[in-house]
């Protein structure tokens, strides 16, 4: 039943095995690619508002 | 050919590698700003008595606002209180070095000064001091940014940049803002 | 129903039960700093909301969460009764008592200091006794986790403690350690303030002594959320944790480094020094280090079962996801909300950055976004997990489950991406009230009205949650089958010491502390600065 916790485990060992020649490629991408933004992000913040308010200290 | 335990924990410390890296690259930009283009959090440690503000010297009334000093230097001195800024408006000078120096007799206070970097708390028992230079000309608003009772809302200040050739201190030193 | 259900059900009723109250008073807030009137408006009552809707939101609602999914686990993951349940009832009462002198102080006006409370603005002693009984309650909670662990691995010698429970007491031993700057404010300096006993107050010591707990304290609330990111979603979604040994690794680093940070929130104050500044900065850079690797260990977890049910390509597996199941669903809008709200952090984490949102709605748009929403849509998340197991029946309909968890994100991101930009244009916090006849004010007008937008959404989803949750109390009953946490690619054997105990990490977390914190707090005894008066609000103050 959906949703339910008690949902019976898909996984025998010889489909794993086989998926995990795949994984974790798809994550390695998702996980890149959230970094990169992230880091494209805070550079954005850095050079594009904050280096032009002046200076502070 | 399954993928062991070894070989999952050999991708994990792949990837903590590229974490290590993207981190890494934030720090040392944080670094740079901070040594090179003079970005740092104020972080003047200072202490005065908020019990005797009004008779320190620095914090008396008639001392308050916009003054050059003998050397040169433009300084701002400003008194925040429950719910005023003293004085509430200040002229500062475009272009030049500008040391802001505030400090508050009662509870905690902060400010922000809208479209610049200028930021601190104004802790009692404490001289805040913030260094900037202010680009662009015009009124920008300096609210209080820390809840200080139940007037905060309407506790805030203006900062009146003026271009340098109309930056003119009086034969003390002083610039004010003029009376409507 | 067995007590341990009723222990976690009257713990998570009252939780949810704060939250929702606590949501009236925040669309109430919006409203009231938004252009358009609001109804009983007043600057006293403006305050009052915000100290309720915060002390509702920070300490009750997670608190008696954490308290009751930490007896569940306990009991579910370990397969063994709850130690000293009478403690633990002892402790829910304790807890309901402090909710209650806080929340009768914070209504009478006595209160109105916020749920940071900086002095030396104060309030009532018994504002404060109130909040020191609900930190004592889940001194209990700590304690009998750690009981509850000591005899688990005495029955079973060398085996490793399951993750969820390994994870709970990491939570359990961080929150002590947490607990010891709030309290040490309250009990030294705040309470004998409050009563009259001493009429100055060192304001750099309290908000030193503050600022240890308010960042560890965010950790305490998250880790039921990646309790779940590890233990529950694999399952949920039809696959496998794909590393047990790093999740482990994962809560340990959170242990490490969320308690020598909290100089991050004194940024810009005058009573630290650069020096201490930097090196917290650089303890918060590590501290960003195990929310990564969990973001690419579950997203490995969640590919393994997007994989299996067919998924293809290197983004075919995303599309096969069972999102149907609140679990997984909760979790992609999570992991979405992580990407702002981590973005938000990693701004106000950056040093010189700090000033350019400091006290802004930037900051604010922050909190909301990734406690708000990241961690407390996994609470909901949990609770629908959990709900048949704790009352013996079956959901009535998932797709209210769905639809609440939608409105739930899609409230927050409206809410809280307007925040940001405002909080760049300068808007600042805890105002009541905008001069919209400002124009740089006015210029802000539409954004907050949008906001408020995203925040009725939010109240409408607040209710169906708790809609979601009565229902079962009408549902058909169903046989209480045991709780299943997920099962990892390799379920380990035997884990080194280290990620089975925490002796080691309480000696490198007292070193780290001594490092970050010795002298920015003895620097107040050896200095001696001046002090300042104290205020009693609730009195014409």
């Amino acid at each position: 039943m959906t949703g339910d916790p008690e949902i019976e485990d898909a996984a025998d060992d010889e489909r794993l095995a086989r998926v995990l020649e795949d994984v974790p490629k798809g994550a390695l991408a998702v996980s890149l690619a959230a970094v990169a933004l992230l880091l494209v992000g805070w550079f954005f913040v850095y050079l594009a508002i904050f280096i032009p308010r002046g200076t502070v200290g | 050919m399954p993928a062991s335990e070894r070989d999952i924990l050999a991708t994990e410390l792949r990837w903590s590698a590229v974490v290590a890296g993207a981190v890494g690259i934030i720090f040392g930009a944080i670094l740079y700003a901070a040594v090179a283009l003079h970005a740092n959090p104020p972080s003047n440690i200072e202490t005065i008595d908020p019990k005797t503000l009004h008779l320190s010297g620095e914090f008396t009334e008639s001392n308050l606002g916009t003054r050059v000093e003998a050397d040169g230097q433009v300084t701002t001195r400003i008194v925040a209180t429950q719910f005023t800024f003293v004085p509430q408006c200040v002229v500062v000078p475009a272009n030049r070095p500008v040391t802001l120096r505030l400090s508050s007799p009662d509870v905690i206070h902060g400010i922000l000064v809208t479209g610049t970097n200028v930021n601190t708390m104004v802790v009692p028992g404490y001289v805040a001091q913030v260094h900037t230079e202010f680009t662009a000309s015009g009124d920008l608003l300096m609210p209080c940014h820390e809840f200080c009772g139940l007037g905060h809302s309407q506790m805030w200040a203006t900062v009146r940049v003026v271009p340098p050739e109309s930056f003119r201190p009086d034969q003390d030193g002083r610039v004010a803002c003029e009376k409507p | 129903m067995k007590s341990p259900d009723r222990l976690t059900l009257a713990h998570l009723w009252v939780a949810f039960a704060a939250f929702a109250v606590a949501c009236f008073f925040g669309v109430w807030q919006m409203w009231a700093r938004s252009p358009l009137a609001a109804p009983f408006f007043t600057p006293e009552h403006y305050f009052i909301s915000v100290t309720a809707h915060g002390v509702s939101m920070a300490f009750v609602l997670t608190t008696f969460f954490i308290m009751g999914f930490g007896y569940f686990t306990a009991e579910s993951a370990l397969e063994r009764p709850l130690p000293g349940k009478s403690w633990a009832w002892l402790a829910f009462l304790l807890g309901i008592l402090g909710t209650v002198m806080a929340v009768v102080t914070i209504l009478s006006g006595r209160a109105t200091v916020l749920y940071t409370f900086y002095p030396p603005l104060t309030a009532s002693p018994f504002f404060y006794i109130g909040l020191v009984l609900v930190v004592v309650a889940s001194w209990i909670w700590c304690v009998l986790m750690l009981v509850a662990m000591a005899r688990w691995k005495h029955a079973n010698p060398g085996r490793p403690v399951p993750l969820a429970m390994f994870a709970t007491v990491a939570n359990a031993v961080m929150w002590l350690w947490t607990t010891v700057g709030v309290a040490s404010e309250l009990l030294l300096i705040v309470i004998p303030a409050a009563f009259g006993w001493r009429e100055t107050v060192d304001v750099g010591l309290t908000r030193t002594l503050f600022s240890w707990t308010l960042h560890a304290i965010v950790y305490f609330w998250l880790f039921p959320a990646y309790i779940a990111f590890y233990t529950m979603v694999p399952k949920a979604a039809g696959g496998r944790l794909y590393s047990d040994l790093m999740g482990r690794l994962s809560f340990v680093l959170f242990l490490l480094y969320s308690l020598p940070v909290g100089m991050h929130h004194l940024f810009m104050d005058p009573e630290h020094s650069t020096g201490f500044k930097f090196l917290q900065m650089m303890l918060t850079v590590l501290v960003t280090v195990p929310t990564l690797l969990t973001v690419f260990t579950i997203a490995a977890s969640l590919e393994i079962a997007g994989r299996l049910r067919g998924g293809r390509g290197l983004f075919g597996w995303l599309r096969t996801l069972p999102y149907d199941r609140p679990m997984v669903l909760a979790t992609a809008l999570a992991f979405v909300m992580l990407f702002f709200g981590g973005g938000g952090g990693l701004v106000n984490m950056s040093y010189g950055l700090n000033a350019l949102v400091h006290n802004t709605s930037w900051v604010t748009a922050h909190f909301h976004l990734i406690f708000g929403g990241t961690v407390v849509i996994m609470y909901f998340a949990i609770a629908y997990a959990i709900w048949p197991r704790l009352t013996g029946r079956q959901p009535e309909s998932l797709g209210l489950q769905r639809l609440q968890l939608w409105l739930w994100f899609i409230g927050m991101m409206v809410m809280t991406l307007p925040w940001h930009w405002l909080g760049l244009q300068g808007q600042w916090r805890r105002v009541a009230q905008f001069d919209y006849a400002n124009p740089i004010i006015a210029a802000w007008g539409p954004w907050v009205v949008l906001s408020l937008a995203g925040g009725l959404l939010l109240l409408a989803s607040a209710l169906l949650f708790v809609w979601n949750l009565a229902s079962y109390h009408r549902g058909a009953t169903q046989a209480a089958a045991p709780f299943r946490f997920a099962l990892a690619v390799h379920m380990p054997e035997r884990v080194p010491a280290m990620l089975n105990g925490f002796g080691v990490w309480n000696m490198l977390v007292l070193v780290l502390m001594l490092a970050a914190y010795g002298w920015p707090l003895a620097q107040f005894a050896v200095l001696s600065p001046p002090q300042a008066i104290v205020h009693h609000v609730g009195q014409g103050g």
